[in-house]
């Protein structure tokens, strides 16, 4: 299965959320490979930890090298063993790979040519010999790097594969709008993908939308709030559900929520065990919402057609 | 479809196992010494009762005379096998060309007052799709492409659709947006010494995709392998001429033949090497038939078994293709 | 195939008398599972393997479905890697062929034999493509500086000029893998998710030991040089004796070698993977089961290897062991088949004693 990682604007958390649940799908036991098509910013690398490639790779064989065609294979790195965060990283029994595929050092976002597309369509199946999940972390908004891998999936050889698309969006008005309108909006992934070959109804069956930084009612980070204040937050609430509603990404269309926690701001990094339990610098609720997202990409269930 | 022997009744017995299926099998076919080609064959040359191809053959008579084409194989002694051929072009206008009945009377007429006999006429559609077997995409999957200096193997060899030259061509001056201007570079000829002579050479036309339209240049090149007796498709041959009465031809070229026989007891059709005798003006045509012959990958037990078996005959056969061909031009 | 022709050497002169002959082979195995959700007919086997419309799939019933395309050639010119680092770099042409084994295990060889250029200049295109199979080595390397040379691991940042990489065989096959693996005969559904691997080899021969009568029954040793770098990288070397010269017999070692070694990967990561000891041993076999179902049978190591270079697996079965580790393995799966049919009769006798705590265990798990 590929699952396709994107979002409306930039700081929605889109990648630091992809990491942590290529990690937790990996404890899971699933063998998982993490691809940055991040292009004009490949920091996945520091996101895991895996400081040889915290900027993208310096070998020259990254990602970027690869779609242009520059090298035969794209560099793959164990996140299990390449990590440095901490040292507390070696495999967990029944744990399955944990493998990144790194942008380069230095690449920037680059014009979509056929022989690219073919290049991507042969990763894609190459992987998927592998591994379980491909998770594919894409530039936000209307990039080139979502172009690319809706045109690969257009491929009759990929289009057999199981595609998911995750939208992130944080839960403010604008970032409602402009979500709605990276799916359905003109020149979005829909109108995009249709043209590309995609058939609309199936590609918009397999988009979903997971909302970041989200204050949750009732939550310790909400006590202390004058009544005004919650009287504020309670309407705003509302009105935003209704927005959602209407521009198409309700709660039916919503994979998962992830709770605003303090440490995801500041340290853009994987959530391990040990930062909820021992250290306690994370909310346990991030950590399970990161667990039941990645449980849910594959739950049949939360992705039946409306 | 298997095969299994034991030899010697003793303690061990050692065992012959083979399956028929998992070994390569390539047919020989039967060779002639020389195919001589008497020309290459436009509806216009039949527009005159003969004229023009009279002209032509009182041209090559003296230059193909049997001992001349003899010392040019290499035969020192004997009677030289020598098929003389020639293709009739009903491929790239197809409507304008007269009917067999008109064609192959008035060619057979022509040679025979320059004291020529003609022992085969192919049709060139024939070379490209019309046969038993589409001949022009087999040679066409056989090509490989000759490298320029760079070429590892990391990436696919770079492939201009339609397309095959003899070195690397000019790269793009257009670059990416914000990118480095690009200043023009020439085009290389591979192996060539000091200087190039590069040609770039249309295989096909691909302004109708549905419909391939294969050049001269590459059917040129399918009719040489095929009188050098070089084309396999699956190990077996594909050059199977037909006998031909020139009392009862067909009323189109579609139901002629691919290689009609016309004479009996007429040498065979596949040669060591090649004889052809052209205008000056297929000089272009057939340097970019040696471009295109220069990298047809050909089976190499094929290759061999013509040059074995020229040298059971005492000839030396050059173990390239390209070599094996020879020319005659003539001014207009 | 008939060992190519050595370059146009004798004709145009020896070259000069210090350089010694060089010949060695080189190629790299990569393997990996066929992307069906059954094993594939040999029919299918057949179409998936077409490449080449001038020659015929070969394919073989027994010991096992064996089948194998007919070899591509691709040209190359590119400097080669040596282990002393003198500068070398050839002209020639590699072949790549593709096989399925047992309607599931797809592998790609790609191989070359590097032989001393004659002269300094490079020939037209036509010379080498005579010879297919063979690339045209200049400079002064020896045979066994190319041949070390070629095994080691390519470092990536020396890539001091990208447009002139050496000498890239493993591409080579990968293509022809992935392009077998797009076609349209398969359903590209995943029996299990496995690592394709890359078996790298250098082969070169012994010199004639003059010492040995001419037709001495005893033939000179192998001598071999296997490696497990990574999880998916091996190299194999090997020095053959010099009256072993059919380089398809070597060939086909190597990719029997390259086969067994990823049956043992394949089988014995999935193996660790499945949580034996943890969960329940029916769990386990369900992971492990398609490997039971598809890939235990197929092991026959040497099977398919000419007998003058079956010394070359006793050897390995020697050293590492290979059929020890997979009898481990086997043994391993057996035990969990037991187990859980154990565990599955316990279970069913629980259940008779137990019914009404099943059924209000099944209340409790609606609500």
């Amino acid at each position: 299965m590929i699952i396709f990682a994107t979002s409306d604007k930039g700081g929605t958390g889109r990648s630091v959320t992809s990491c942590n649940v290529a990690y937790r799908r990996a404890l899971q036991g699933s063998n998982v490979c993490y691809l940055d098509f991040d292009f004009g910013s490949p920091t996945a690398g520091a996101i895991f930890g895996v400081e040889a490639a915290g900027q993208g790779t310096s070998s020259g064989s990254g990602l970027h090298s690869y779609l242009a065609g520059n090298v035969a294979e794209a560099e793959q790195l164990d996140v299990w063993t390449g990590s440095g965060l901490g040292g507390r990283w070696s495999k967990p029994l029944g744990a399955g790979r944990l493998t990144l595929l790194p942008g380069d050092f230095g690449g920037g976002e680059f014009p979509v040519d056929d022989a690219m597309v073919d290049r991507c369509c042969e990763l894609f199946l190459s992987l998927d010999e592998e591994f379980e999940l491909t998770l594919v972390d894409l530039s936000s908004g209307r990039s080139y790097a979502t172009e690319l891998v809706l045109r690969a999936t257009a491929d009759p050889a990929i289009a057999e594969k199981t595609a998911r698309w995750l939208v992130f969006h944080r839960w403010t008005s604008q970032h409602i709008r402009a979500a709605s309108s990276l799916v359905h909006g003109p020149q979005g992934i829909l109108d995009t993908g249709t043209g590309c070959g995609h058939e609309r109804r199936e590609l918009e069956d397999g988009i979903r939308f997971v909302r970041t930084a989200v204050l949750e009612q009732g939550s310790a980070q909400l006590e202390g709030l004058r009544p005004e204040q919650e009287v504020w937050l309670q309407a705003i609430n509302t009105d935003l559900q209704k927005l959602a509603g209407k521009l198409r990404l309700g709660t039916s269309m919503m994979l998962g929520s992830i709770p605003l926690d303090p440490v995801l701001q500041w340290r853009e990094q994987i959530i391990v065990e040990d930062d909820i339990s021992n250290t306690r610098i994370a909310n346990a609720e991030t950590g399970k919402a990161f667990e039941q997202l990645a449980e849910r990409l594959t739950d049949d269930g939360m992705w039946e057609g409306l | 479809m298997e095969s299994l022997s034991v030899e010697g009744a003793t303690a061990t017995a050692r065992v012959m196992f083979r399956e028929t299926s998992a070994v390569e099998r390539t047919v020989e076919v039967p060779l002639s010494h020389v195919s001589v080609e008497l020309g290459h064959f436009y509806p216009e040359d039949f527009r005159d009762q003969g004229e023009t191809l009279r002209r032509q053959f009182r041209r090559i008579a003296p230059w193909v005379d049997r001992s001349r084409v003899a010392a040019l194989a290499g035969i020192e002694r004997g009677n030289p096998r020598v098929a003389t051929c020639l293709l009739v072009d009903d491929y790239s206008e197809r409507e304008t060309m007269p009917p067999p009945g008109t064609v192959v009377p008035e060619l057979l007429a022509a040679a025979a007052d320059s004291g020529l006999r003609i022992d085969y006429i192919a049709r060139e559609s024939a070379c490209a799709e019309d046969g038993a077997v589409p001949l022009a995409p087999l040679v066409e999957k056989l090509l490989v492409p000759d490298p320029p200096d760079g070429t590892n193997g990391s990436r696919p060899p770079v492939h201009e659709s339609g397309w095959l030259c003899n070195g690397s061509r000019s790269p793009a001056t257009i670059g990416a947006a914000m990118g480095p201007a690009r200043a023009w570079k020439p085009p290389a000829e591979n192996a060539s010494r000091r200087h190039s002579v590069f040609l770039d050479v249309e295989l096909r036309g691909a302004r109708d995709p549905a419909e391939t339209r294969w050049s001269c240049a590459f059917l040129a090149a399918v009719w040489q392998l095929l009188r050098l007796g070089l084309v396999r498709a699956r190990g077996e041959n594909v050059v199977t001429p037909v006998p031909v009465d020139p009392a009862d031809l067909p009323d189109r070229w579609s139901d002629f033949p691919a290689i009609g026989q016309m004479r009996g007891g007429a040498p065979p059709f596949c040669a060591y090497r090649t004889f052809s005798a052209l205008d000056t003006t297929y000089l272009p045509v057939e340097h970019a038939v040696r471009v295109i012959l220069g990298q047809v990958g050909v089976d190499p037990t094929v290759l061999q078994f013509s040059a074995r078996r020229a040298e059971k005959e005492g000839i030396v056969l050059p173990a390239e293709p390209t070599g094996r061909i020879s020319y005659l031009f003539l001014g207009p | 195939m008939p060992a190519p022709v050595p370059a146009r050497a004798r004709a145009r002169g020896t070259p000069p008398a210090t350089l010694a002959d060089v010949d060695v082979l080189v190629g790299e195995v990569r393997t990996t599972l066929l992307q069906n959700s059954h094993q594939v007919s040999a029919e299918t086997a057949a179409r998936l393997l077409d490449l080449d419309p001038g020659s015929r799939v070969r394919s073989a019933t027994r010991p096992f479905a064996h089948a194998v395309s007919p070899d591509e050639r691709t040209g190359v010119h590119c400097p080669l890697v040596t282990s002393t680092g003198t500068a070398a770099n050839g002209v020639g042409t590699v072949l790549a062929r593709v096989s399925v084994t047992g309607g599931v295990i797809l592998q790609a060889s790609a191989r070359t034999r590097l032989v001393r250029a004659v002269g300094e200049r490079r020939l037209p295109w036509s010379h080498y493509l005579a010879r297919p199979g063979v690339i045209e080595v200049d400079g002064r390397s020896s045979g066994d500086d190319l041949a070390d040379g070629f095994l080691q691991e390519p470092t990536r940042t020396s890539a001091a000029d990208p447009a002139r990489g050496p000498l890239d065989l493993g591409a080579v096959g990968n293509r022809l893998l992935t392009r077998v693996q797009r076609m349209p005969h398969i359903d590209r559904v995943t029996l299990l998710r496995a690592r394709r691997t890359r078996l790298r080899f250098a082969v070169t021969w012994q010199p004639p030991d003059p010492s040995d009568p001419p037709g001495s029954e005893e033939p000179a040793a192998p001598d071999i040089e296997f490696v497990v770098h990574d999880e998916s990288l091996r190299t194999l070397r090997l020095r053959l004796p010099p009256q072993v010269r059919d380089l398809t017999d070597a060939v086909v070692v190597c990719e029997d070698l390259a086969l067994h070694d990823w049956l043992l990967s394949t089988v014995g990561s999935l193996v660790d993977n499945s949580r034996i000891g943890v969960d329940p041993a029916a769990d386990v076999v369900a992971r492990i089961r398609p490997a039971i179902d598809h890939l235990l049978h197929l092991w026959m190591p040497g099977a398919k290897v000419a007998e003058n270079l079956a010394g070359i697996w006793a050897a390995l079965e020697r050293r590492p062991g290979f059929s020890k580790q997979w009898a481990s393995l086997r043994g391993q799966i057996q035990n969990q088949l037991m187990m859980a049919i154990l565990e599955s009769q316990s279970v069913v006798s629980a259940r008779s004693s137990n019914a009404f705590n099943d059924g209000f265990e099944e209340v409790s798990h609606g609500a």
